[in-house]
């Protein structure tokens, strides 16, 4: 009796939250995904993103230095959006895959990889920010520099130029940036 | 002759006895700490605490709402610029916020020890992320150490209290915003 007294006492005592600390409370997951829209918002206010997405190799179909087939995995300090990634997330252990998100017709899109880390954990949360292409936009060569093409000129682009009804002729594609993070 | 106990209490009689007693001791002990649970700030409302503050400032306090995690440049040096505060002039009139103590700027109970600084790696001359200011001479962020930080009207970007150095005592939250076009982390710090 005694001892079931004790059990009881003891259970009620301790109690396990959402809000307990552990690798993934609730405080945790909010923070890993409030700083990946945060990063997402200040790169997009300096332009990085958009440099990011267009920063793009047409004749070997891939990103400029990738290492890893056509993304990042561990080169990262190629532009500043994954920069500015690598500097927030690296210091915390928290690993981050980048999608890119694009409309192959009115109805279907697409994911391709620019930075893969592995496979997310069950706790991983998501950011993710819209970004317009326009037939006018610039590649970006591995300097930095805007390259003559533009995305609606050339073939080699990952997305496809599906703004071509009639009163979409200038946008080029809408695409979606998606930053999945988890702490390893 | 012995064995018989003279008292009317058999052995069982006892032992319920006894149960019902250690029942209601350990009950009371195990009720009376939590009629004290609401004056009491645990952990677990520190961590929402910083949660709550930090989205507040960062989603439209300290810049616009309609355009989150980007500050607005005066507005944000202004909340930090503790010089002001203790003169008695107040928050400036057209941002989004108001009052004097920090508590009072950031509305949160006036006995809460809170601290909010910005941090970020911005000076070539200092290695890695440290505690920033706002440089009014060059017009620009820099970082604590890197030399540009001594000017009369330069406004270190920190405000509050002195969070204590045990770490598991206080709740960290951080947040990354942008600010005079350099991505920097905000840390709120809650104890």
């Amino acid at each position: 009796m005694i001892l079931l007294v004790g059990v009881g006492f003891a259970i009620q005592v301790t109690a396990v939250t959402p809000l307990s600390a552990s690798t993934s409370s609730e405080h945790l997951e909010n923070q890993l995904q409030s700083t990946g829209q945060g990063v997402l918002a200040s790169t997009a206010a300096s332009g990085d993103l958009k440099q990011a997405v267009l920063y793009w190799n047409a004749s070997t179909q891939q990103f400029h230095g990738a290492d890893n087939e056509d993304h990042y995995t561990t080169n990262l300090t190629e532009n500043n959006f994954t920069s500015a990634l690598q500097r927030t997330y690296d210091p915390r252990n928290v690993a981050y895959n980048v999608y890119v998100v694009y409309h192959t017709s009115n109805t279907e899109t697409e994911r391709k990889r620019m930075v893969f880390q592995g496979q997310p954990s069950d706790h991983a949360v998501s950011a993710s920010r819209t970004v317009t292409l326009v037939d006018d936009d610039n590649l970006i060569d591995a300097d930095g520099s805007e390259n003559d093409t533009t995305v609606g000129e050339t073939d080699g682009f990952y997305a496809p130029d599906a703004g071509n009804a009639s009163e979409q002729r200038v946008v080029y594609n809408h695409v979606r940036v998606e930053v999945i993070a988890w702490r390893i | 002759m012995r064995g018989i106990p003279k008292r009317g209490q058999t052995t069982l009689d006892f032992a319920i006895g006894i149960s019902v007693f250690l029942v209601v001791i350990v009950f009371v002990f195990s009720f009376v700490p939590g009629i004290l649970q609401p004056f009491v700030t645990s952990a677990d409302d520190n961590a929402v605490l910083a949660d709550r503050v930090s989205d507040r400032i960062t989603q439209g306090q300290l810049g616009d709402p309609s355009e989150p995690y980007v500050l607005d440049r005066e507005c944000a040096v202004e909340f930090f610029n503790d010089s002001r505060y203790d003169a008695g002039l107040g928050s400036p009139s057209d941002c989004r916020y108001d009052g004097g103590d920090i508590q009072e700027r950031l509305t949160v109970r006036n006995r809460t020890n809170i601290n909010v600084t910005l941090e970020g790696n911005v000076s070539a001359s200092v290695d890695g992320s440290t505690m920033l200011c706002w440089d009014d001479v060059g017009d620009e962020l820099a970082q604590i150490g890197s030399g540009d930080c001594g000017g009369l009207d330069d406004v270190t970007l920190t405000s509050g209290g002195i969070p204590p150095s045990a770490n598991d005592a206080s709740v960290t939250s951080r947040r990354v915003v942008f600010l005079a076009d350099e991505d920097v982390t905000m840390k709120v710090v809650v104890w």
